[in-house]
């Protein structure tokens, strides 16, 4: 029996869906069996991130109106044997187009099969989060260090608590190192303090992130680069890992290093 | 047998003692000779009032308009009735609008946390969450939001917290809003202090040594409940 796991953030664009992508690609990486469900119906970006878009056949929609089976619509992604599927939204409907009881039977299913369901939940708190939250055993919430973004998680931590599923767990996207350390934003141990709940992982601000999004390519497959170290570091932890976490210390360019291009 | 209903002088004035035991027809068919021999036997021309005591027993107000017209007339009046019991449904409101709501929790963006009477929180009002309190509202913690207090127009409120964030406060229909640019120089600093509103119906904050002077009625049980 799998677990369903909700990402969510309430304001947009502080990475739900990419952190979906990578969170979810990291799993698959671990060997777990992940399915992940766009739930942005409307709106669809995951496909995109993952590569998938012009896979897709059925959608989620489809599925709940009957026009196709569940397994029919997963998309398997082949970068993985047989790890990591996506249920996508569909583009030609809205939020409304599904309810929670729908939703519930549907991840229900999932559950069978599958280790773990992230499901991509999009911004607001409409029915589309309502939608998404319903099924969930447990949440993720995603925030970036401004203020804007603090204060919406706020208010879904408050949502969530009202909600048989517990207390979300936090990780801090899009992190400047330079910003925090000069005290320009909250820094992670304050936005932790403030919304008061488990800090699940910070990844920091890379632009390989959003170069390897355009190309189809979760930034996680490349170990290389600290916001895949992140992602992978998030997934360790949902499996149960105690990993330490990232710090925050700007790595100094050595003189040597500056005038010759080598050394330490 | 014990009569149903006796009549009782004492300093403060006559007392109609009604037997909780008998039944409420006895106590009609008693009031209605007993004020007939009196009405005999009084001296017209001096008004004369009544403190009726129930006991055991809680009136209706059918009941009481009852015993009134029964025992009323030019001269005869019945100031008050007195029972030594409540309903449930009036204790539970008295002991509501008495006793202070505890909440223990974060008050986190877009929740609303509501009492009837008194609220101590104890606990954090984040940003764009709202504490509400029909009495005044005392926090334990920080106030980054919304405190109203005397909700439902009780202007006798106060709002007692540590002052040291961006907030607002409400006592009933005034507003406050309290702008702190920088935190303080020290962070030890107690800035507890509470808002009321003054005399000239203006929203004003002052250092907590002030309460007492200024609300002398808190701290203290406003009593029971008025009986009538």
């Amino acid at each position: 029996m799998g677990k369903a796991i909700v990402i969510t953030s309430g304001k947009g664009g502080v990475g739900k869906t990419t952190s979906t992508a990578n969170i979810g690609t990291a799993l698959a990486l671990q060997g777990k069996k992940v399915c992940l469900v766009d739930m942005d119906i409307g709106l669809r970006n995951l496909d995109v991130i993952l590569g998938l878009e012009n896979r897709i056949i059925y959608d989620i929609i489809d599925v709940v109106e009957g026009r196709a089976k569940l397994h029919q619509a997963l998309i398997k992604d082949k970068r993985f044997n047989d790890q990591l599927f996506l249920l996508p939204a569909a583009q030609h409907a809205d939020k409304n187009a599904i309810n929670e009881i729908q939703m519930v039977d549907m991840v229900e299913e999932l559950k069978k099969d599958f280790d773990y369901i992230l499901i991509d939940c999009p911004a607001g708190i409409e029915q589309g989060f309502k939608n998404s939250i319903a099924a969930a055993d447990d949440a993720i919430l995603v925030t970036t260090p401004e203020i804007s973004a603090i204060r919406d998680a706020d208010r879904i931590i408050g949502l969530i608590e009202q909600t048989p599923i517990q207390a979300p767990q936090l990780v801090i996207n899009r992190i400047r190192k330079g910003m925090m350390e000069a005290g320009d934003v909250m820094d992670v141990e304050e936005i932790t303090r403030h919304l008061s709940i488990k800090l699940l992982g910070i990844i920091f601000e890379d632009d390989e992130v959003v170069r390897a999004s355009n190309k189809g390519n979760p930034v996680v497959l490349d170990p290389d680069h600290p916001s895949s170290q992140g992602y992978r570091n998030i997934a360790r932890r949902i499996l149960g890992d105690t990993v330490p976490l990232m710090t925050l210390k700007e790595e100094k360019v050595s003189f040597w290093k500056k005038i010759f291009g080598f050394g330490k | 047998m014990k009569s149903a209903v006796s009549l009782k002088g004492t300093q403060e004035g006559y007392q109609l003692i009604i037997q909780s035991s008998a039944s409420l027809q006895d106590v009609y068919d008693e009031l209605e000779s007993l004020t007939l021999q009196m009405k005999k036997d009084s001296h017209a021309g001096r008004e004369i009032i009544f403190h009726v005591k129930t006991g055991q027993r809680e009136l209706t107000d059918a009941e009481k308009d009852k015993i009134s017209e029964i025992v009323e007339d030019d001269y005869f009046k019945i100031s008050s009735f007195e029972s030594e019991v409540m309903s449930l449904e009036k204790c539970l409101q008295w002991h509501k609008e008495a006793s202070p709501t505890l909440e223990v929790r974060t008050v986190r963006s877009g929740q609303i946390v509501e009492a009837e009477g008194d609220m101590l929180l104890i606990g954090v009002v984040h940003p764009g969450g709202t504490v509400r309190a029909t009495g005044s509202i005392y926090i334990i913690g920080e106030l980054k939001g919304i405190a109203h207090a005397g909700v439902s127009g009780k202007e006798s409120a106060v709002v007692v917290a540590n002052f040291r964030y961006n907030a607002q406060v409400r006592i009933g229909d005034n507003v406050h809003v309290i702008e702190k640019k920088d935190q303080p120089k020290d962070e030890n600093a107690d800035t507890t202090e509470f808002v009321y509103v003054n005399d000239l119906h203006i929203i004003e904050i002052s250092s907590l040594e002030n309460l007492k002077t200024i609300r002398p009625e808190l701290g203290k049980h406003a009593g029971g409940i008025y009986n009538g």
